[in-house]
């Protein structure tokens, strides 16, 4: 010891006089805080800070110190100071990472605990206040792994973490996963205070589940680039080449009045009114009544959704549509589900020209939906089929007109539903559809003579349309005000290019709605 | 509160008090394990513990500090002895008078300045061959019986230091930086200087006493042990989700192949009437 310390060089200066008292100071004020006296200890660690404003341990224990004593910004501001003066500090950044947390600023959290998580003896305190960080930020699988992390190196902390994964299970609306977590919690510590809550989430889910009303509302601001009723040009005008804005008002209510096991009979309603600011002509307006029946077994359900629709221009009858909907959805564990279903409607307008419309349209498809870490983050792809039959009951220039609209299509689809940071839950989508019409869609222009669809097969070709659609969408629920309260912003994109030009046209509607929801 | 048992609480807290007083210092830090010995019974050290005169701390694996009545801390690292021997904390009267025996291993010593401003006051920690003798000032002092030599490294301020052979009456004077030894017998080496990278090092190793166990922010809370539940993690209102399971229910399950995305307005806002 002697030689190894003597034949050593003096190579600088030992620490300031201060750091000595200051180290002083600090010690009795870890006595004083051992006591129980916070008081005396900020009052110690006040004068050791005042001695030497360098000492990075005093800092943080003046930071734990007034934290314990209530004062979230004074420890945040010492903790700072601490990792400042000395930027590997483990022990400083979790505490630091901790009162950030308490005080909600997640984001700034996360880097003090990862530093934390690192070193074995805070690993899982680091990990535990890591997952609430990224609970509170939205990004639940994060948290969901850091939760696991923490049991794993501290089984102590077993309860606390799942009750926080019943939690991200609620949060992520993965609620049969919510339920074991909470009856878990209930189960390990049922005095505790995370038992009392998880009884609350447990009730919610209960009476949720068991609810037979849900309702809501919706109004929106949309603009239009180019008002319309349909893609045809069925009818001079109809399609309009104008923007406009309109007000969007859309509510419903549904009902569930039987029940017998896993089968369920279920009934709605839902109104749509639409007002434009300049052109009146086109304000829609639907009564949309549906019975709906449904079984599910273990990993497929099954479903008959009945519709009518009954829409007005104006005031005037404009559309009677009824839908059945025949539909099988089937769950796979870890990778999503898949949906088949089979759209069946009836057309019939109650206005001159749009009669041409009037038949059968039948679109059966199948809709795949993938999983990306869980149920609030999914990638899915589709493919529908589209295949319509005219009413042909009129005389034979009824006839071959409604034939001119007969057409076979095929779609495909691929589109995002992610749930992002601050409760947003974003929705992307892309489809395109290609339509090919029947014989007697040669007639359109740029080939308008009379006879074209039977008399002259030579006379052009047949209509081909390609329709492309975009679809965005970003969703926040707003609890800071209300439960039931959410915002919705979105942006539709249709380009439709067709050989025929009366129906080349595109179309960018931009909506802010505010929805309520029971 | 009857009158019996008034006095009883004064009575016990008159106690409690006098015990406290008696308490030469209390342990401030501890890691790992170490013991404290009164009247020959060791008992494992906790923080908080009082340390009396005439108690032996003794560290296995690992260190303890104690802040001593004067503000004076000894640190002590792993497998060392130390004895209170006295400790004379008299601020009324002037009386400063305390001396730590240290019968084997190493220890850092902080010193109240008190020392080194009152007449007749006197700091000493003994070794079985030399003693240091401070004035309000902080050193290493190690004794190592294999060598049965005592080495004594200064921090900061002047530190006396003597062999305990009473024949001699060499003295030397150790400041910062400086280290002497003492062998049995034989009188303390000119003091020579010390590299501040070994002294930062012996710092180093003691760092978790010097922040010693202050609490965490996060127990306090509460939440880890289940017995508090922060507001944003609780349960939120119950209406709220009803509608949200109705809505779910007819989004996934009641209208697969209608619109995936819950815009404004439905199809019929966006497209007018739907399809072709």
């Amino acid at each position: 010891m002697r030689r190894a310390a003597l034949l050593l060089l003096l190579l600088s200066a030992l620490p300031a006089h201060a750091s000595e008292e200051s180290q002083g100071l600090g010690a009795r004020a870890v006595v004083a805080i051992n006591a129980g006296d916070l008081a005396q200890a900020q009052a110690l660690l006040d004068r050791a800070v005042g001695l030497d404003p360098k000492d990075a341990d005093v800092y943080y224990q003046r930071g734990v110190v007034r934290g314990r004593l209530g004062d979230s910004r004074g420890a945040i501001d010492d903790l700072q100071t601490a990792i400042k003066l000395r930027p590997y500090f483990p022990v400083a950044a979790l505490e630091l990472g901790t009162a950030l947390v308490d005080a909600e600023r997640f984001a700034e959290a996360e880097p003090y605990l990862l530093q934390a998580q690192q070193v074995p003896t805070l690993e899982a305190q680091a990990s535990f206040y890591l997952g609430v960080a990224q609970l509170r930020l939205d990004r639940f699988a994060s948290a969901s792994d850091n939760f696991a992390r923490a049991r794993r190196v501290d089984p102590s902390l077993t309860l606390a973490t799942q009750y926080y994964d019943g939690v991200v299970a609620y949060r992520e609306q993965d609620y049969a996963t919510a339920e074991t977590a909470f009856k878990q919690v209930q189960a390990d510590g049922p005095t505790t205070a995370m038992a009392h809550e998880a009884g609350q989430y447990l009730e919610i889910i209960d009476r949720s589940r068991r609810a037979t009303y849900s309702a809501f509302g919706t109004v929106a601001l949309e603009y239009d680039s180019n008002v319309n009723l349909g893609t045809n040009n069925i009818v001079q005008g109809s399609v309009t080449g104008k923007g406009d804005w309109r007000a969007v008002l859309n509510a419903g209510g549904r009902y569930v009045p039987l029940r017998w096991g896993r089968a369920s009979l279920a009934v709605s309603y839902e109104f749509f009114q639409s007002l434009q600011f300049q052109l009146t002509d086109f304000n829609l307006m639907d009564n949309r009544p549906s019975v709906q029946l449904q079984y599910d077994f273990d990993h497929i359900s099954i479903g008959m959704l009945g519709r009518y629709d009954y829409y007005l221009l104006q005031t005037s009858s404009f559309l009677q549509e009824a839908t059945a909907f025949p539909w099988v959805s089937v769950r796979e564990d870890g990778i999503g589900h898949t949906d088949f279903y089979y759209r069946m409607q009836f057309r019939h307008y109650q206005q001159p020209g749009y009669t041409n419309l009037d038949g059968f349209y039948n679109f059966p498809g199948v809709r795949q939906f993938f999983e990306l870490g869980n149920s609030k983050r999914l990638l899915f792809i589709g493919y529908q089929l589209g295949a319509t039959a005219p009413d042909l009951s009129g005389t034979p220039e009824q006839e071959a007109n409604n034939q001119a609209y007969m057409y076979f299509a095929q779609e495909f689809e691929i589109g995002l539903q992610w749930a992002l940071p601050y409760l947003i839950q974003g929705d992307a989508a892309y489809r395109y559809e290609y339509q090919a019409y029947q014989n007697a869609s040669r007639c359109f222009a740029p080939n308008p003579e009379a006879n074209c669809m039977f008399s002259d097969p030579t006379a052009g070709a047949r209509r081909r349309d390609s329709d492309y659609r975009v679809i965005l969408s970003l969703e926040r629920p707003i609890p800071e005000l209300w439960d039931h309260l959410y915002v919705i912003a979105s942006y539709f994109g249709t380009f439709n290019d067709s050989n025929k030009q009366d129906f080349t046209y595109n179309r960018q509607i931009g909506s802010f709605g505010v929805s309520v929801r029971y | 509160m009857t009158r019996f048992s008034l006095f009883a609480l004064v009575a016990c807290l008159g106690l409690a008090t006098a015990a406290a007083a008696q308490d030469a210092g209390t342990v401030a830090s501890l890691h790992g394990t170490a013991e404290i010995g009164h009247d020959g019974t060791f008992v494992a050290a906790a923080v908080g513990a009082g340390v009396q005169v005439g108690d032996t701390l003794r560290t296995g694996d690992g260190q303890m500090r104690v802040v001593f009545r004067d503000d004076s801390v000894v640190d002590l690292t792993e497998h060392s002895t130390l004895v209170v021997d006295k400790v004379v904390f008299d601020p009324a009267g002037g009386h400063y008078n305390s001396l730590v025996k240290l019968l084997a291993g190493k220890a850092r010593a902080l010193v109240n300045e008190v020392y080194g401003t009152t007449p007749g006051a006197a700091y000493e920690v003994e070794t079985p061959t030399a003693v240091a003798g401070v004035r309000g000032t902080s050193f290493w002092i190690l004794y190592d019986p294999a060598r049965d030599a005592t080495d004594v490294i200064g921090i900061q301020g002047r530190i006396q230091v003597r062999s305990l052979a009473e024949r001699l009456n060499n003295t030397v004077y150790v400041t910062a930086a400086q280290g002497t030894t003492v062998v049995r017998g034989m009188s303390p080496t000119a003091p020579e200087p010390v590299s501040i990278d070994y002294l930062r090092y012996e710092d180093d190793a003691l760092q978790p006493l010097a922040l010693g166990n202050v609490g965490s922010l996060a127990a306090a809370t509460g939440v880890h042990s289940g017995n508090t539940v922060p507001a944003p993690d609780r349960a939120p209102s119950a209406a709220g989700l009803a509608g949200q399971l109705g809505r779910d229910e007819l989004r996934n399950t009641g209208d697969v192949a209608g619109q995936p995305l819950d815009v404004v307005g439905g199809d019929r806002g966006r497209l007018g009437i739907p399809g072709k």
